[in-house]
């Protein structure tokens, strides 16, 4: 990853604020400067929903290099309660509770890191609940 | 000294995870177990930080989202030597007007937060604070601390009483030696300690000073407690020091987890009165007394004001019965100890 991209996005990666539109309220993540719906520009940071259910997952046995060490990850599509659609690795998973229709919280953990001296760089992961 | 904080919310976070001391005694040993059964370890992903933000989670929202001016954690295991984790909690919970700092005393600095903290409020500077304890505690492979040295957090959010509040904190003692029982140089990924230097002159020493200039202070004695809580280095110490100074085990057993889940270090008093908090009732007093090597001792008086009222809180010993068994190899892969 890159110090000053992750910098740049710490709120979509920590907090999951995304978007809503103020004319026709729809709501995005990540986050949209025009609003898909409607084209109004008149576009507000709005935090998503930290609950929400499993609709798809895959293991990653040979993840890519930055995860390589956390082999096997499971990630996951979530739906959140707020109808939009996340794409997060799940956190603290036994295969055998990893389901779809699974209810999932959102959490932080660390993603990865840049080797001994780097940033380690937290976002969001969910858990099974 | 007089305080006059208040707990407005309380939370803890135990990973997942434990490694039973035998499955340790079985790789260094061949047989045998530790002092505890158990001890909580946090998964790969996990640090520090990240369980101080579980923990501080719960308690922020039991407390309805005050506005935090400062943010203190304590821990001897920050995942950066030189950058607070209490900046990284401010922006992950978007609180940026703050004081966001660490505290390090070994196994005390949780209660040092909740001290400063409480300091701030009762002389007006702040309105709320969130204190954490939280480590991802490092036992050296094959030395007794790896027994016991475990993982967690605890966070407790501070306000000013109002009379709605969960406990209100009413006074603390704090007695520091300079003893030299545990300690761990720059750059040194293990702590080092002299054995068993760290129970008389150390442990027992310290709480029984702080307790006692407490109660010199107060004029309470062990009688006028519903609940007491000492630091939990393994789980013997605590009993001790609790009957040394005059404690029944029915003031103790509330708070006692060492044997399950280790000795979360900066976290471990403040996990024990988060179980202690569970089961406490309107007008119970608590006294609290933590131990931070090096050595002192943090004594606090607290008097329960009201239960959580939060209906999505599960109290911590619910959920304790939930945990997965990892063996020694996942354990070293996880917690760093694997040289490649
Ligand atoms: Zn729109």
């Amino acid at each position: 990853m890159i110090p000053i991209a992750y910098w740049r996005n710490r709120k979509l990666y920590t907090r999951l604020i995304g978007s809503r539109c103020k004319k026709c309220g729809a709501e995005y993540y990540p986050p949209v400067k025009v609003c898909k719906k409607c084209g109004s520009t008149e576009i507000e940071e709005k935090e998503m929903l930290k609950t929400g259910t499993i609709v798809s997952f895959t293991k990653l046995t040979e993840p890519p290099v930055d995860f390589k060490d956390y082999a096997p990850i499971y990630l996951a599509m979530i739906r959140l309660d707020n109808g939009i659609l996340v794409l997060g690795q799940l956190a603290d998973a036994e295969s055998e509770e990893i389901k779809i229709g699974a209810r999932v919280m959102a959490t932080i953990r660390k993603w990865t890191e840049d080797g001994q001296s780097g940033i380690i760089y937290y976002g969001y992961k969910f858990k099974i609940i | 000294m007089r305080l006059n904080s208040a707990i407005l919310g309380y939370g803890a976070y135990v990973p997942k995870y434990r490694i039973s001391t035998e499955e340790i005694a079985r790789i260094w040993f061949g047989e045998g177990s530790g002092p505890n059964r158990m001890k909580a370890v946090a998964s790969y992903d996990e640090d520090a930080l990240t369980m101080a933000y579980e923990a501080a989670s719960i308690a922020l929202k039991m407390a309805k989202y005050p506005e935090i001016e400062a943010i203190l954690v304590g821990s001897e295991s920050k995942p950066y030597a030189v950058k607070p984790m209490g900046s990284i909690l401010s922006d992950i919970f978007g609180f940026n007007k703050i004081l966001g700092v660490d505290l390090e005393f070994a196994c005390k600095g949780g209660t040092e937060a909740v001290q400063m903290i409480s300091g701030m409020i009762t002389s007006g500077v702040i309105k709320h604070g969130l204190a954490i304890g939280s480590d991802t505690a490092q036992g050296r492979p094959a030395d007794d601390l790896e027994y016991t040295a475990a993982s967690g957090a605890g966070a407790v959010v501070l306000g000013q009483p109002n009379g709605n509040e969960i406990a209100k904190i009413t006074h603390s003692v704090t007695f520091v030696t300079d003893t030299p029982d545990f300690w761990r140089r720059p750059k040194e990924h293990y702590p080092t300690h002299l054995g068993r230097f760290t129970g008389e002159p150390a442990y027992f020493t310290h709480i029984m000073s702080s307790v006692k200039l407490l109660f010199e202070e107060t004029g309470y004695k062990p009688s006028d407690f519903n609940y007491a809580i000492f630091h939990q280095p393994n789980p013997k110490f605590p009993v001790e020091v609790g009957k040394r100074l005059g404690f029944t085990d029915e003031q103790l057993k509330p708070g006692l987890l060492n044997d399950e889940l280790g000795n979360s270090y900066s976290a471990n008093t403040l996990v024990a009165l988060n179980a202690v908090l569970d089961v406490s009732k309107p007008g119970d007093k608590i006294l609290l007394s933590s131990f931070g090597s090096g050595a002192g001792s943090d004594t606090f008086v607290i008097e329960v004001v009201s239960k959580p009222d939060d209906d999505d809180y599960i109290p911590l010993r619910e959920k304790l019965k939930k945990y997965v068994e990892i063996d020694y190899a996942t354990y070293s892969k996880w917690r760093n100890k694997i040289i490649r």
